[in-house]
This record gives C-alpha cells, sequence and structure tokens, in this order.
C-alpha cells in the first residue's frame, strides 16, 4: 500500500495545485464572461470578471446563419470522427512496429519518422502538389488525410509501448500469435492510457484545424466549425474597416466585435471540453483496486 | 517564355476580335461563351448565387462572359500569393499596394501587360481617367484596371459632433494638432476623452509630405516638390514639429498617443468616445455620415492644413491585375469594361437585386434592406463607384462632389512612379524595422530630441541612405522617361 | 534451430512492415513529396517562370537573412526563448505530474486536469486580447494592482527587458497542461509493485520519486525533449505575434526566425527567401536532433530516440 503523505507537504501540494488551478481558470471565466457582455460597455469599461451589461448578442449575431454553422459543424464532426479511428490506429500500428526491437529496419523507419518533423517544403509547393496533382480542393480529404499521421504521436506511442514486457510477447508468439494478434489482443488493451491521451490529441488536433479548409476549400458547404468562425470574424473587421456601411443603420452595436471573439472561443472549444472527460476516464488512476494488498 | 506565349495568344485573339464588328450585335451561341475567373476579397454572401445567376444572364446576353467570383472575404490576403504562386488558371484578381502587392506581382511575372490590349476596349479606357491609367503603370507597362472611387487624399481627423457642439467649438479653425489645443483641454475637463493623436500610417499625409512605398520605408517627398527629391521623413523639420505638438499635448495630459501605434486600439477608443479626435483616414463627401453610422453617434470631421493630394498609392488602392495565366485575356477587360461602363452591372453586383436586397427612393439612390443576404459594403472593390447608387446618408450628388474633389486635387510629380525594393530589399527589410521599433514615437511619451536622435542613428545603420539613394535614383529615372 | 527463426523472423518483418506500410504511405505523400518544393530556396522564384524555369541563384537567399544586421539578436531570441519554454515546461508539467500522481481523490485528478488544460483550448489571437487587458498602460489591471501597492505603472508593451519572463511564463500557461498530461499517462503505468517494495523497505514520499517514478518516466522525458530540441529553430508563430501585437519596441527580445521572415516577406514578397530559412531551420533542427540522441544513446542506450 501507497503510503500516505504527512499532512504538512500535503498541504503545500494542495495550495500549489489550487494556484495552478486559478491561473488556468480565471481567464477562461473572463472569456466566457466578455462572451456575454455588451461591446458598448466593454469600450468604456474594460474587460472584468463579471459580465458587463448581460447580453445573447454576439451568440445571436453568430448564429445568424445557424444553418451554416450547423453544417459546419456537422463537417468538423465527421472529419474528427474519421480522423480519430483511422489515426489513432495507423499511428499506433506504426509505433508498434517502431517499438519492436527485433524489427530489422527499425532505424530507417525512425529517421523516416523524424525527417517530416523537422523539414517542411513549405506552403506554396505543399499547395500545388495538393491541388494540381491531388485534386483534394474542396475535398473533405484535404481536411482529413495531411493530418492523419503525425510523427510526433506516433513517437510517443512508441515509447508508451516500449515499455510493455517483451516477454509477453515472446510469450504469445510461442503460442503461435502472429503480429497482428499480438498488437490487437496484448498490446492495444496494455497501452490504454497511451492511447486515450493520443486520442484526445489526434481529436483536438482535427477539432481545432483551420488552416487547411483556408487553404484548401472554397465552397461554403465544407468548411468546418473553425474556419467557419475564423471568417466570420475577419470579415466582421473587414466590414468595419470599410466605410460603405452607412445607410444600414449597421453600427459597432450592431457587430459586437469582442464580445463576438470571446463568444467564438467558447462556442469552438466548449465541445472539446465536453469530450475531454471521455477520454480522461482512460488516462487517470486514482487509488484503483490494483494497489490495495494486504 | 510563358508571358511571350500568352501575349501572342492575346494578340492572336485581337486580331479575330476585330473580324467580328460589334460583339453583342449578333446573338450569341451557347458554346461561344467564354467563363472567366475572378478572385476577390469581397466576403462570400448567403444569397450570392441568385446574384452571381443575374449577372451571368445579362453578361451571357451581352458580351457573350459568364463570370465565377471567388468570394475570399477576410483570408483573402493569406491566400492568393499561393494561389498565383501555384500557377493557377484564372483570369483577375484583386491587386492594390496594401495587399496583394501589386508592385511585386507585376516584377515577379503574376499579370499581363495590357496596354495594347486596351485599345479594344475603347469604353474602357475613356471612362478612367489618364492620371489615373498613368498611376497603374509599372515600368512602362499596365497590368490591372484600376476600380474608380476617391482618390484625392486628405487627412482629417473625426470628432464626435456633441463634443465639438458642447464646446463651442469652431471646426473651421481646426487644421493642426496646435489648433487642438483649446478643444483638447475643454474635452478633457468636460467629458474625460483625450486626443488620440496622429495614426503613424499616415503622419506624412499630415506633414504635406508623400511616402515612397509607405511609412516603414523611411523615403519620402515633400508634397509639391516638382523635383521629387527623396528625404528621410523622419529627419524632416515636420516630422519633428509634430512630434513636438503631440509631446507638448501629452504633458498636459490631453494625448491618449497608444491610439496612433496600436492600431485596434484607437478604434476601440473611438467608438467608446474616449478620444475627441484622432488624425486618421481621409476626408471625402458623405464620409460623416459614413463615420457617424459606423460609430454609431454623430462625427464631424476637420480637415488638415495639407490639401487634398493624388498620390500613385492612393489610385492603386483597388485594382484588378488581368493574370498571366489567363486563357482569356480580352474577355476579361471586356467584362470590366461592361463593370465599368454600365451601371446595371455595378450596382448588381455591389447592392445585389433591387426589391430583394434593397429598395430605390430615388433616381439614384436607394435603402439597403437589413438582413437580407446581400450586402457587403465593398463597393470599392467591384468595380466604378461613381456608377453606384447613393444610400442614405449620402448626398445624392455625392459622386459629382467626390468626381469634382478628384479632379481638383493636386497630383504628384511622381504619380506612375512605384518604387522595386529588389535591389535594396536587404537594407529596406532593416529600416522597417528599425522603423517598427521607434512608432511609439508618435505616443509623446517620449523625450522628442533625444528618442528622434536615437532613431536616425540606428536608420543609418540600417542602410537608410542606401535606400534613398536607390529611390532617387529610380525616380530621376522615371521623370527621365516621361 | 537458426534456420527456423531467421524464417520466421523474415516473416515476422514482412508483417511488421505491411503494418506500418499505410501510415507510412501517407507521411510520404503528405510530407515527404512537397519537400521537393524547397528547391525554390535555391532560385529566384517568378510567377511566369513557376518552379522548373525560375532562374538558380545558390544560395544567395540565404545570403539575406545571414548578411543582415539581426541575424545574431533573431537567432539569440529563438534559441534562447526556445531554450526557456522547454526548460520550463518541462519543470513544471513533471512537477504537476508528480503531484497528481498522489492526489487519492480520481475526481480530483479529473477536474485539475480538465481546468490545466483550459489554456490549451483558446487561441493566441484570444489569449493576446486578454493579455492586453492586463498589460493595458493605463486600464491594464496588473499596472492598476502596482498602483494599488503605491508602485508605479509600468509601459509593458513599451519595454523589452520584461518580455522573456512574460512569454516563457504564457508559454507554459499554455502547454503545461498538455505535457504533463502526457507524463501523467507515463507514471500511471509504472506498477506498483515497485512502490510496495520500496515501502516495505521503509522509502519515504520523496525518495519513492527519486528512485523509482523518475527513473521509470526517464525514457518519455528524454524523447519529449530531443523532439523539442528538433524543433528549436521554429517557433509558434501564433505566441509572438498576438502576444506582443508587433510592437517594435518589443523586437529586441521578441523577435525570432518567424516573426522576421513574416515581416521580411511582407516586405520583398519573395517566397525563395521564406524556403530558405525553411532550410535552415530544417537543417539546424536535424543536426541538433542526431546531436542530442548521440549523446544520450551514450549515457543511457534506451531512451535515444534510435
Amino acid at each position: 500500500m501507497k503510503k500516505e503523505m504527512s499532512f504538512g507537504p500535503k498541504l503545500v501540494l494542495y495550495i500549489f495545485l489550487v494556484c495552478i488551478c486559478l491561473i488556468c481558470v480565471v481567464p477562461i471565466i473572463t472569456v466566457i464572461s466578455i462572451s456575454f457582455s455588451s461591446d458598448l460597455q466593454i469600450a468604456k469599461e474594460g474587460y472584468g470578471i463579471l459580465p458587463k451589461g448581460f447580453t445573447l448578442d454576439a451568440y445571436k449575431y453568430v448564429f445568424k446563419d445557424s444553418a451554416a454553422i450547423f453544417r459546419s459543424y456537422g463537417v468538423t464532426i465527421i472529419v474528427t470522427v474519421m480522423g480519430l479511428i483511422f489515426g489513432l490506429l495507423l499511428n499506433s500500428m506504426i509505433a508498434y512496429v517502431l517499438s519492436r526491437r527485433d524489427y530489422a529496419y527499425r532505424k530507417q523507419l525512425t529517421v523516416f519518422l523524424i525527417v517530416p518533423m523537422v523539414l517542411n517544403g513549405g506552403l506554396v509547393p505543399t499547395y500545388i502538389w495538393m491541388t494540381k496533382y491531388l485534386h483534394l480542393k474542396n475535398t473533405m480529404w484535404a481536411m482529413l488525410l495531411p493530418l492523419l499521421i503525425v510523427p510526433w504521436f506516433v513517437i510517443l506511442l512508441r515509447t508508451f509501448f516500449s515499455e510493455i514486457p517483451s516477454s509477453l510477447m515472446e510469450a504469445a508468439t510461442v503460442d503461435g500469435a502472429g503480429e497482428l494478434t499480438i498488437f490487437f489482443k496484448i498490446v492495444l488493451p496494455l497501452a490504454k492510457p497511451a492511447l486515450a491521451t493520443v486520442g484526445m490529441f489526434i481529436t483536438l488536433n482535427y477539432w481545432n484545424d483551420w488552416f487547411q479548409p483556408l487553404m484548401y476549400i472554397d465552397d461554403r458547404s465544407l468548411y468546418n466549425l473553425q474556419y467557419r468562425l475564423y471568417i466570420l470574424m475577419r470579415d466582421v473587421q473587414e466590414m468595419l474597416k470599410n466605410s460603405a456601411i452607412s445607410g444600414m443603420g449597421m453600427s459597432i452595436a450592431d457587430m459586437p466585435t469582442e464580445s463576438m471573439r470571446m463568444a467564438m472561443c467558447v462556442i469552438a472549444a466548449g465541445p472539446m471540453l465536453v469530450i475531454f472527460p471521455f477520454f480522461q476516464k482512460y488516462f487517470v488512476k486514482g487509488l484503483t483496486v490494483g494497489g490495495v494488498k494486504g | 517564355m510563358k508571358g511571350k506565349k500568352l501575349l501572342a495568344l492575346g494578340m492572336a485573339a485581337l486580331m479575330a476580335a476585330g473580324t467580328c464588328t460589334m460583339v453583342g450585335a449578333e446573338p450569341v451561341r451557347a458554346d461561344d461563351v467564354v467563363k472567366i475567373r475572378i478572385h476577390t476579397l469581397i466576403p462570400e454572401q448567403t444569397d450570392g448565387a441568385a446574384v452571381m445567376e443575374a449577372l451571368n444572364e445579362y453578361t451571357r446576353e451581352k458580351i457573350g462572359v459568364e463570370v465565377e467570383y471567388v468570394f475570399h472575404g477576410g483570408s483573402y490576403g493569406d491566400k492568393i500569393q499561393t494561389i498565383i504562386a501555384s500557377g493557377e488558371e484564372y483570369d483577375a484578381c484583386f491587386t492594390s499596394n496594401w495587399i496583394n502587392p501589386y508592385n511585386t506581382d507585376v516584377v515577379k511575372g503574376a499579370f499581363l501587360d495590357i496596354t495594347e490590349m486596351l485599345d479594344e476596349v475603347p469604353a474602357l479606357k475613356e471612362v478612367i481617367p489618364d492620371y489615373i491609367w498613368q498611376a497603374a503603370t509599372v515600368n512602362g507597362g499596365i497590368y490591372a484596371v484600376p476600380n474608380q472611387q476617391i482618390v484625392a487624399r486628405q487627412i482629417g481627423a473625426l470628432m464626435p459632433k456633441d463634443f465639438v457642439e458642447g464646446t463651442g467649438t469652431d471646426i473651421s479653425t481646426i487644421k493642426t494638432l496646435t489648433d487642438m489645443g483649446e478643444y483638447a483641454q475643454k474635452v478633457f475637463d468636460e467629458y474625460g476623452a483625450k486626443v488620440g493623436g496622429v495614426n503613424r500610417t499616415q503622419a506624412a499625409d499630415y506633414c504635406g509630405y508623400e511616402y515612397i512605398s509607405d511609412y516603414m520605408a523611411a523615403g519620402a517627398i515633400k508634397m509639391d516638390d516638382a523635383q521629387a527629391k527623396v528625404v528621410n521623413f523622419y529627419a524632416t523639420d515636420e516630422w519633428k514639429a509634430m512630434l513636438n505638438e503631440l509631446a507638448a499635448l501629452n504633458e498636459k495630459g490631453l494625448l491618449d498617443g497608444e491610439c496612433g501605434y496600436m492600431d485596434e486600439y484607437g478604434e476601440s477608443q473611438r467608438v467608446a468616445k474616449k478620444t475627441s479626435a484622432f488624425y486618421s483616414g481621409t476626408y471625402k463627401p458623405g464620409v460623416e455620415a459614413e463615420e457617424s453610422a459606423r460609430a454609431g453617434y454623430d462625427c464631424v470631421m476637420a480637415t488638415a492644413a495639407t490639401d487634398p493630394y493624388i498620390s500613385t498609392g492612393s489610385v492603386v488602392a483597388t485594382m484588378y491585375g488581368i493574370s498571366a495565366t489567363s486563357k482569356h485575356p480580352l474577355e476579361t477587360l471586356k467584362y470590366f469594361e461592361l463593370v465599368n461602363t454600365d451601371p446595371y452591372v455595378m450596382n448588381l453586383i455591389s447592392y445585389g437585386i433591387e426589391g430583394k436586397h434593397y429598395n430605390k427612393t430615388g433616381d439614384t439612390s436607394i435603402e439597403l434592406i437589413p438582413n437580407s443576404g446581400y450586402s457587403h459594403g465593398q463597393s470599392w472593390a467591384v468595380g466604378n463607384v461613381f456608377n453606384s447608387y447613393s444610400l442614405e446618408g449620402q448626398p445624392e450628388d455625392v459622386w459629382e462632389q467626390t468626381k469634382a474633389l478628384n479632379d481638383s486635387a493636386k497630383t504628384s510629380p511622381i504619380l506612375g512612379f512605384s518604387f522595386d525594393p529588389e535591389p535594396v530589399k536587404m537594407e529596406i527589410t532593416n529600416v522597417s524595422k528599425v522603423v517598427k521599433e521607434y512608432e511609439s514615437l508618435v505616443g509623446g511619451e517620449l523625450p522628442v530630441e533625444e528618442t528622434n536622435a536615437e532613431f536616425l542613428e540606428k536608420l543609418e545603420v540600417a542602410g537608410v541612405d542606401a535606400v534613398l539613394a536607390e529611390m532617387q535614383t529610380q525616380i530621376d529615372a522615371f521623370l527621365a522617361s516621361k | 534451430m537458426n534456420k527456423r527463426i531467421s524464417r520466421t523472423g523474415r516473416k515476422k518483418n514482412r508483417t511488421l512492415t505491411a503494418m506500418a506500410f499505410p501510415a507510412a504511405l501517407l507521411l510520404f505523400l503528405f510530407s515527404y513529396v512537397p519537400i521537393v518544393g524547397l528547391v525554390i530556396a535555391f532560385k529566384d522564384f517568378r510567377y511566369d517562370k513557376g518552379f522548373l524555369g525560375s532562374d538558380w541563384i545558390g544560395f544567395k537567399n540565404f545570403e539575406f537573412f545571414f548578411k543582415s544586421n539581426d541575424a545574431w539578436v533573431v537567432l539569440r531570441n529563438t534559441i534562447g526563448l526556445n531554450f526557456l519554454f522547454i526548460a520550463m515546461t518541462l519543470l513544471v508539467s513533471v512537477m504537476v505530474a508528480l503531484i497528481m500522481n498522489e492526489v487519492r481523490s480520481r475526481n480530483m485528478i479529473k477536474i485539475v486536469q480538465t481546468i490545466m488544460f483550459f489554456p490549451y483550448f483558446m487561441s493566441w489571437v484570444v489569449v493576446g486580447y486578454l493579455l492586453y487587458a492586463y498589460l493595458h498602460h493605463d486600464y491594464g489591471i496588473l499596472n492598476q494592482i502596482l498602483a494599488f501597492f503605491g508602485l508605479h505603472s509600468v509601459s509593458w508593451y513599451a519595454n523589452s527587458q520584461y518580455w522573456p519572463f512574460i512569454l516563457t511564463f504564457m508559454f507554459v500557461w499554455k502547454n503545461a497542461g498538455y505535457y504533463s498530461v502526457i507524463y501523467y499517462a507515463g507514471i500511471i503505468g509504472i506498477d506498483d509493485t515497485y512502490y510496495e517494495a520500496a515501502a516495505l523497505d521503509g522509502a519515504s514520499r520523496w525518495q519513492m520519486v527519486w528512485r523509482i517514478t523518475l527513473p521509470m518516466i526517464k525514457s518519455l522525458l528524454i524523447v519529449m525533449t530531443i523532439l523539442q530540441i528538433g524543433r528549436i529553430m521554429y517557433s509558434d508563430f501564433g505566441l509572438f505575434y498576438n502576444l506582443t501585437r508587433d510592437q517594435g519596441a518589443l523586437y529586441a527580445t521578441t523577435d525570432v526566425l518567424d516573426t522576421y521572415i513574416y515581416r521580411a516577406l511582407r516586405v520583398t514578397g519573395d517566397i525563395g527567401i521564406g524556403s530558405a530559412v525553411g532550410c535552415f531551420q530544417a537543417v539546424v533542427g536535424f543536426i541538433l536532433i542526431m546531436g542530442s540522441n548521440l549523446i544520450v544513446r551514450k549515457i543511457d542506450r534506451d531512451s535515444a530516440l534510435f
């Protein structure tokens, strides 16, 4: 049984944690409260922790074209789910191969994975390759495929897989199991924390991406959530910059920029925070059964 | 080379076109219709499809062309260079000196020289004044079609109307920051608002100079200098005098200097009515109504001591470059001819469909229908603004007034000159960096004499002399060739 | 006996290769092929001549950066700041991971983790605005606090000396939660029997951390660090551009390679220069990864990347 910590040090640790949590929580509360504040009051009084002049204007404005927003939610969800399933599968397969010390091409494969982490062809060549040769412009594949294999995640997974005792795998081989069986029946179940962690990261990676749609999607119906919000924000900024809006009765009051910016942050990040606990189940360990003995 | 081949193709098309008499006189067959693609920074509109439909119906009949606008909106700047670099086949794209830089594009071969082809579209050539074509010339060639709008620039300070009236100030007497002194004091005492100062990107406008390139390149000429002698703007007496004016205001606690070098801050302060005046933007007929609508409260503008002035920069602020990869450059020009001469097309793209997106309130005035699904407010990015309807709040003859202002303004002695930074690109990058480091000088906080001396020293180390020399060389060559 | 092993050996290798193939193919398609485009680092790229037609100019694009007055300052900032970021993030995230391991309640851990992850969800654009609210010269919250204690308010955005600390703090704030999740996942994989045996031997918690926990996640820590070192020439553009609001007064300590090139590109519009710098960043990164990997191999062969 793990020895209990004495009270003194424990208090220090808890205080430390509380401080860290405060530093992380206060900004997000500020963001949420600004999103519910009136822009005019913000302009006059600045930001605050509590909403100033509580209003739903920012959200109303963002959801004005609600059909479009929901469609982009749909696009993002499809791409993210596909990305998660295939990404986790493929990345962990190649990570498994890398983790096998007796694999003949281990060194070469590792180098093959590392090079893209430091070397990048550049925006223009990538764009030309994707649009002119692969013909992926205006397709969901453009948002899915380039982000599917992430060397960083592969190396991370490989490191976790390496911790699994090779005796287990040898035993399985003696029993006549092939590599695939070992992978699915032994390695994956044992690496649940790693898979959950990387799974979460993969999901985040897809969910937050706005760069792929920026470069490769012109078709409005294929915009994903982050990009749609990004465009909304930039179009509003452009419209405010241009002085041909007279006669529309449109003023800053009608286009709540500050609060809108924050509302978008909430709309974009919100779903992820809801998803987070599902992954957490697998990589949080408290006082579990295995620890108690005698 | 690709460029030459296309030019040859263009010439061939020209000759072929020349054999037909007037396009539109004969009925156009379906397979004759040419499809062209235009990249633009106008944001996509919910009801865009309907408007484009109507547009294409009209253009198909009139000139046998179908247009596909690619509306990039706010992400235009990020994407367009990549699109051009990828060699994509398209026909025209929005270009200017502040986005998708016209000069750089021309020098790197992105656009087609249309000088010769312009003879085939005489209406287009006519409707745009010569001095505007001149401004769009680079190295002797014309590579884009300018959109006409206000080009005469005169810097002014926007002020809240009630502040002006509340303090009993006569706007016509306010021409400089010093003139503002009394007003600034009264406004601060009564309303707690400060003066925003001068936007550093327009400091030259205030001082009576014209930037060569932009505020970061440090080179400028005096507005009325026919010899166009290039000087280091930041070494001029006028610049120092302006800094002293700002510092004086700051000392009295009347200046909110950050407005001058932190962009969004200046705007948000203005909206919150925390600034009483700020030299930024330009004067044009109807500007007060527009700005009032934008800010949500009535504004008036006090123009500065400098006269209205037309520089290359103000003209090339909105243009459509004809792509070197275009397979139909002549048809594209014909399309732009239509946009710039036919009010129906101009207003269709700018405001949408009558009855659906706007209602007419007079012969040439309209009121927009809120939430109609089509309103981008960027008619200056479409074509000839003088053909468009006037909006609520703008005087009916707003375009006449604007044209009059344009025609009466002083034109720059180097109109049509554009600086090619290539020979001194290293020095310019260094100089720009130094200028950015010292932008906060317009904040009025730093001691003027010492800081400016430091600034000038650093500029020298950065190579500003080489930049100025190169600018002068290029300008002299330009003037000699005229 | 030997023959049998080598036959199963070959079969095993074939299966493994097949398993790795799909991912490798995708990686090749989307990351390797465009590398060919780096050739424009050596060319004077013109739109009408394209990739193949543009003139070859050797290393001239590289000269642009290296001959500039600021090359030294910019490189110093890039490497120095990244080094600070890596070190401080490592410190904080490992500490947090260790602390979470001491906490008994599962719910408590979940809550802390979630909260620590919040900053990662916020884009630098949004964070930039929040920071502005804190550091603003007149209305900023920080200056108001200083005034409360009778101290002078500081013009944060005009003085470059504070910014290495501000930026490091912000980087750790955003990323510590992310890394602590990784390290925590590693820690909970450690078999409890080690701890039990140590407890029987009378070890204190502190000793357990120092002698069991840390050594057991050594590989993880080392690998993560080496990978980050490999990217030391690259900077999080969002961070640098949005937090400093591109204020020139701060360039002395905050201008890094990526922001320098971004501005240069706006002046010259020359893609070749951007590519040249990208090549440079990649070469240095590669050398650093190889180098640090070699060092690690000397010390502890198993922990190395390869």
